[in-house]
């Protein structure tokens, strides 16, 4: 994805920054433009990001989230506003956008579809009720806890566990 | 924004479900690209939606075992023993009688989305589950339908709710559970004629007939449109009363 740079530390600095990055970049940029620009926004905003470190444009690290997440902005919107006119092209018959996945896409998905619900199924009962209310219904953990009688903090508690155990699955099977 | 509020707002189920305003969202997103406990958390999140939505089976309640589950549970099977005692000295519920309250699916209350059965806000989860649970009902999926309209009463009792979820009990052949939301169903003034209806059949597939009558007078006293199905039920009941004698 990233292109190799000369010096080694560097070079580990900067795979070590794309490691961290990439998989919040990625949720971010899921949310916001067509599946297929997922990966070109990911690799844009990533690839500006180590530009501007070795420019010497970031200075404080503790302040890289931040400055990622306004490239990740910035980039989305040119983004969006590259697709609106692709769009509108698109209407007037000159120019088609592709909607649907590839083949590779729908493949990829399927099969990370299956491991997610492989890994769904692995869970103990309660695990995956409590993944199910929470993440899917989307109740809080004060209104899990009101649906299963415990307390608020048992939930917490519960959850906490359970989305470690299915993140332990996951790993056996897919990166997260 | 800190972690702990995070959690407890539900934000992260906000965020994978789309449902934050443009502000929050940003403020959240910002604050994940330097957390990475609640990044961890966005990523196993959106993994488990995609799991559900794509065909893993939402898990019923099950059985916990924590020691004060466990004694619960102990607890349970003494009453149960009780009741099963009590219920060994009851007459047997009589076949025809109880067959009367059998429940086809097709005879399930008919909803119609209103405003008296939605929430206060979009962000109600109460009613939220409660919809997503009549889509599962009005799909014929009861199993889910009971388990969605269950947790929706459970985070917030509702009168007009628990008519559903009762008559959901009652096709799925457990008279005993659909009890309870039905009594309460018929405490909503709109619905008292429907919900005693639906509990006298409960109480026939239990082999309660005179409860069955007291509550079938009530939808006949009533004169609502089940007040005819009311008469023709109750007769049905006396008629097969008569023939099994005193």
């Amino acid at each position: 994805m990233m292109q190799a740079v000369d010096h080694p530390a560097r070079h580990d600095d900067e795979a070590r920054l794309v490691a961290r990055f990439e998989g919040r970049v990625r949720s971010v940029a899921m949310r916001s433009v067509h599946p297929d620009w997922v990966d070109d926004v990911v690799n844009e905003v990533l690839g500006a990001v180590i530009e501007a470190l070795r420019v010497g444009r970031v200075r404080n690290p503790g302040s890289l989230p931040a400055y990622v997440y306004g490239v990740t902005r910035n980039v989305i919107s040119n983004w969006a506003r590259s697709e609106v006119r692709a769009r509108s092209v698109a209407n007037h018959g000159s120019a088609p956008v592709a909607e649907t996945a590839t083949p590779l896409q729908l493949l990829l998905d399927g099969e990370r579809r299956d491991a997610v619900v492989g890994c769904l199924r692995a869970l103990r009962r309660a695990d995956r009720r409590l993944l199910y209310l929470s993440f899917y219904r989307g109740l809080t953990p004060t209104e899990v806890a009101k649906v299963l009688d415990i307390t608020p903090n048992v939930a917490r508690q519960r959850l906490w566990r359970a989305r470690k155990r299915f993140k332990e699955k996951w790993r056996g099977r897919h990166a997260l | 924004m800190r972690c702990e509020e995070i959690h407890d707002r539900g934000i992260i189920q906000g965020y994978v479900a789309g449902r934050l305003d443009d502000r929050e969202r940003e403020t959240f997103e910002e604050h994940f690209f330097g957390c990475d406990e609640c990044h961890e958390a966005v990523e196993v999140a959106t993994a488990v939606r995609e799991g559900f939505a794509s065909g893993a089976r939402a898990p019923g309640p099950g059985i916990a075992r924590s020691r004060r589950v466990v004694l619960a549970a102990a607890a349970v099977l003494l009453i149960a023993a009780a009741v099963g005692f009590y219920e060994l000295l009851r007459p047997a519920p009589d076949p025809r009688i109880a067959a009367l309250g059998t429940l086809e699916r097709a005879e399930l209350p008919p909803y119609l989305p209103s405003p008296a059965f939605r929430g206060p806000t979009e962000a109600d989860s109460a009613a939220r589950l409660f919809e997503t649970g009549m889509e599962a009902y009005v799909e014929g999926d009861l199993e889910e339908a009971a388990e969605l309209l269950q947790s929706s009463l459970a985070l917030e009792p509702h009168a007009g709710r628990s008519l559903y979820l009762g008559s959901a009990l009652l096709a799925l052949g457990d008279p005993r559970a659909a009890l309870q939301p039905l009594e309460l169903a018929s405490t909503h003034p709109a619905l008292t004629e429907r919900s005693r209806y639906y509990l006298a059949r409960a109480y026939l597939q239990l082999g309660r007939a005179e409860e069955a009558l007291e509550a079938l007078t009530v939808v006949e006293e009533g004169g609502a449109e089940l007040a005819q199905e009311a008469r023709r039920l109750a007769d049905m009941v006396r008629q097969a009363m008569e023939d099994r004698g005193p």
